[in-house]
């Protein structure tokens, strides 16, 4: 059977990989659940905490940002915010790394906002 | 299919809500899990619907073409607003109900919806298809070495960074947008995508619509641009018709 979606493209680049990259989470996307058998439960618990952590600091980020772009705050706050900012990404990269999560892993449908990543 | 009849049958899943509720909806077309389809009138409305003995939460693809394919059936013949994939009810009544409380806005909403389509577009940046360019701590660099990234000099690169995507996403976005009717930007589904839209466009201005998306895509060759449809109206159904019964918001 062909893919229904092939006669819904109109325009498309050379390279779909970076559409074609979402696609086999939508399977999961749609039906995810929290497995709770004890082999996964505590990757699942981890994954779950990440994503929620990965979601502040997302909302942290962008919250920063936009007090830097309305300007008022002085030199000691914006470097200090940066920092913090910084030292998070950092330690949020060294603990997918422990876990073995690539971003994707920590992905969240935010429903009509969007995905967090 | 007389199988199936002996049963309650309580569970009502909805395709669409249609104009023109004196046709029927197709009789070629079967619903999810081979359902036949069924309209149920209220009014100048007519909602197509399949009757279930028990759905629980379906989340695959062959049901979402499913759904969608009888989406597109009745669009060739009618005026329709599309209802969220999902969109189920327990008993008629509830559902009769619905379109009675929200019949006026329902209309009105199907006159803004009436010979257009839904186009989408996603236009990935150069940096999304090759990894990330997105400033990140520098870790790696010189600067982590002597531990001297000013907190400062971060934000201003992540701002510089957000800027230049917004500033790339408007720019592809207002040649597209002057040839739709209504146009709705989305939130970027990742990292590195300057466009995520959806065009409410005239079924005739397509054409024109897609030409002008292969333009962008020749004149930008450093991206990546999507363009799918025609797709029923999902993003431009504003109706809320009840908790339950969701019209197309979001995605």
């Amino acid at each position: 059977m062909t893919d229904p979606l092939d006669d819904k493209l109109l325009t498309t680049p050379e390279d779909l990989d970076p559409f074609a990259r979402k696609l086999p989470h939508m399977d999961t996307a749609l039906s995810r659940r929290l497995v709770a058998d004890p082999e996964s439960v505590e990757r699942g618990l981890a994954q779950l905490v990440l994503t929620v952590v990965e979601l502040l600091h997302q909302l942290m980020e962008r919250q920063a940002l936009r007090r830097v772009d309305a300007g008022g705050l002085d030199n000691e706050t914006i470097e200090r915010l940066g920092r913090t900012l910084m030292a998070l990404e950092e330690r949020m990269k060294e603990l997918k790394e422990t876990f073995g999560f690539e971003d994707e892993d920590l992905n969240l449908d935010l429903g009509p906002l969007g995905r967090l990543l | 299919m007389a199988a199936v009849r002996q049963r309650h049958l309580g569970v009502i899943w909805v395709y669409a809500i249609c104009d023109r509720p004196d046709v029927p909806p197709p009789a070629s077309s079967a619903g999810l899990e081979g359902a036949p389809l069924e309209g149920v009138r209220e009014g100048g409305l007519l909602a197509v619907v399949s009757r279930h003995d028990e759905l629980g939460r379906i989340s695959n693809l062959d049901a979402l073409w499913a759904h969608e394919r009888v989406v597109e059936r009745l669009m060739a013949q009618r005026a329709v607003l599309p209802m969220r994939f999902g969109s189920q009810l327990t008993g008629e009544a509830a559902l009769r109900r619905a379109l009675a409380t929200h019949h006026d806005e329902l209309q009105s909403a199907l006159d803004k919806v009436r010979g257009m389509v839904e186009l989408a577009v996603r236009v990935m940046g150069a940096a999304a298809r090759a990894g990330s360019d997105e400033p990140r701590a520098a870790t790696t660099g010189a600067a982590a070495a002597e531990g001297d990234q000013s907190g400062r000099d971060y934000l201003r690169a992540k701002l510089e960074h957000r800027d230049r995507e917004e500033a790339a996403g408007a720019a592809l976005h207002a040649p597209l947008a002057a040839l739709a009717v209504a146009a709705r930007r989305r939130r970027a589904l990742g990292p590195g995508e300057l466009l995520h839209a959806a065009y409410l466009v005239q079924r005739p201005v397509m054409g024109e619509f897609r030409a002008a998306a292969q333009r962008l895509q020749r004149e930008h060759q450093d991206v990546a641009v999507l363009c799918t449809g025609p797709w029923p109206p999902y993003s431009f159904v504003d109706v809320d018709v009840g908790s339950e019964l969701g019209a197309g918001i979001g995605g």
